[in-house]
């Protein structure tokens, strides 16, 4: 019960706890500032070291641009050879190798089937021609959508993707078989060969 | 005596004052301003600016990795001048950089007379795109000649390994007329040749893509060099300029019902009927239902 008792005046108990008060506040002013300038210090560091790098960048760009500007007759050599490549690769890469696709449309023919007309463009073909027989035609027709063919290129084996029959009419006087038809290949498949 | 005790006893208490006064009021206030100070004006802007610095330096070291690696290549390619100068001569024949109209009509007919072709016709013209693709100004050069299949092949071959680029996107070829050149085909060709002018500036902070020591560039320039390169012997062909026409596709014959699928299985040939007349017109769908049958 004796420790219950407080004999202090409370006029000294509210001016302990004012000094207290007043004592915790100077010393959380003062860690503030310590943090804030030790805050203030790693960015003046930091700052520093990247102000001084981008100086030592910016001399080093410099130097290099100076080497740069004294090769600028090789580079501009090296540029003009660099766009011509690309355009060539371009052009190469996209040119048809029409030498194989007569060779294959050759390959394909049976003998008797004789070619009068041809026109050739790019992913279709018009075949006028005679043939001794209705089956040499169809022959003919089925050996260009054959895709296991023997005797072609095998890179070109399913190039051609669709034969139409346009026409069949029979010449009495030779004794043979006119046909149109029109072939329809993928011209992708000529390129880059 | 006690005057002076009462005097001492003052000035201790103003000093306790002055004391109380500093240490909780004016350093407090001073670091507290101080502070303020340091975070409005030094802080805030280096939180801010840091990241900013930092990016432009991140910027300004990749230039800089650019125009090194940029240093190294010209120094390079000054090392193979000689190798670049040759390289740069190759392509500049194989995609000219003006029409050279006379060299092209020479060449083709080079071409025309080493496949055992007989030039029948020959003429030229301008046009701005070719059908080769690309948005290369062209010269396109008409070609008529009698030829047998195996020279037009050839002629094809020779077509795609000369060393000036030419293309041939539309041609057409029929047996020829004359009863006395069995297997003769008469063929007309349209042969594109492009040419490109290129005038490229030093642009110093843009890097050079090429590499010369690539492996890719080497067999690519191998593959250039490997081109058939004709002379120049005949400057003086003649041949007609046409006009520059609209391009327009060779009409061709429009497919009718496509044939689905092949038969693996021919018939028995047909015995063809007796007719009166020359040419009997069989009609389209009668014979596709027979082919199929």
């Amino acid at each position: 019960m004796l420790n219950d008792i407080n004999l202090i005046p409370q006029t000294e108990v509210v001016e302990q706890k004012k000094t207290q008060v007043l004592k915790s506040s100077s010393i959380f002013s003062v860690i503030l500032l310590i943090v804030s300038i030790g805050v203030s210090a790693y960015y003046f560091i930091n700052l520093t070291d990247v102000n001084s790098k981008i100086k030592q960048t910016d001399a080093d760009i410099e130097m290099s641009r100076g080497q740069i500007r004294s090769m600028s007759e090789i580079e501009v050599s090296a540029r003009n050879l660099d766009k011509k490549i690309s355009a060539l690769k371009t052009l190469f890469n996209g040119r048809s190798k029409y030498s194989l696709l007569l060779k294959e449309m050759e390959a394909r023919k049976p003998a008797d089937v004789t070619i009068q007309n041809s026109d050739i463009k790019v992913g279709q073909i018009s075949i006028s021609g005679t043939s001794g027989s209705y089956i040499s035609v169809q022959s003919y027709v089925n050996n260009f959508l054959n895709k296991d063919f023997e005797g072609g290129n095998p890179e070109l084996k399913d190039m051609f993707v669709d034969v139409s029959l346009n026409s069949v009419s029979l010449d009495k006087g030779s004794n043979s078989v006119k046909f149109l038809i029109v072939v329809s290949y993928q011209d992708g498949k000529l390129q880059g060969l | 005596m006690q005057e002076e005790k009462k005097n001492q006893i003052n000035i201790s208490d103003i000093l306790y004052k002055i004391k109380g006064a500093i240490l909780n009021f004016i350093i407090p206030l001073v670091s507290i301003l101080v502070t303020f100070v340091l975070v409005v004006f030094y802080i805030i802007p280096s939180y801010k600016d840091l990241p900013l610095k930092k990016e432009e330096l991140d910027r300004k070291t990749k230039t800089k990795n650019i125009l090194s690696t940029k240093v190294a290549d010209l120094n390079r390619l000054v090392d193979f001048q000689d190798m670049l100068d040759e390289n740069l001569e190759v392509v500049n024949k194989v995609l000219v950089p003006e029409p050279e109209v006379p060299r092209l009509l020479d060449q083709a007919t080079q071409i025309a007379e080493r496949s055992g072709m007989s030039l029948d016709k020959l003429s030229y013209s301008y046009s701005s795109k070719g059908t080769s693709g690309g948005g290369f100004d062209m010269i396109t050069v008409s070609m008529g000649v009698k030829a047998n299949y195996e020279q037009l092949v050839l002629f094809m071959e020779l077509v795609e390994k000369a060393a000036r680029y030419v293309s041939i996107p539309v041609f057409r070829y029929s047996v020829s007329s004359k009863t006395d050149e069995e297997g003769n085909l008469s063929s007309t060709f349209s042969m594109d040749s492009p040419y490109l002018f290129v005038q490229s500036a030093a642009v110093t902070d843009d890097p050079i893509n090429l590499d010369i020591t690539s492996s890719e560039f080497i067999d690519f320039m191998e593959m250039l060099k490997g081109l058939d390169y004709y002379d120049f012997i005949n400057p003086n062909i003649e041949a007609v300029e046409e006009e520059p026409v609209e391009e327009e596709p060779v009409e061709l014959e429009q497919p009718a019902e496509p044939v689905a699928e092949p038969v693996e299985e021919p018939l028995v040939e047909p015995v063809l009927p007796e007719v009166s007349d020359e040419n009997t017109e069989t009609p389209v769908e009668e014979d596709n239902l027979f082919l199929n049958q």
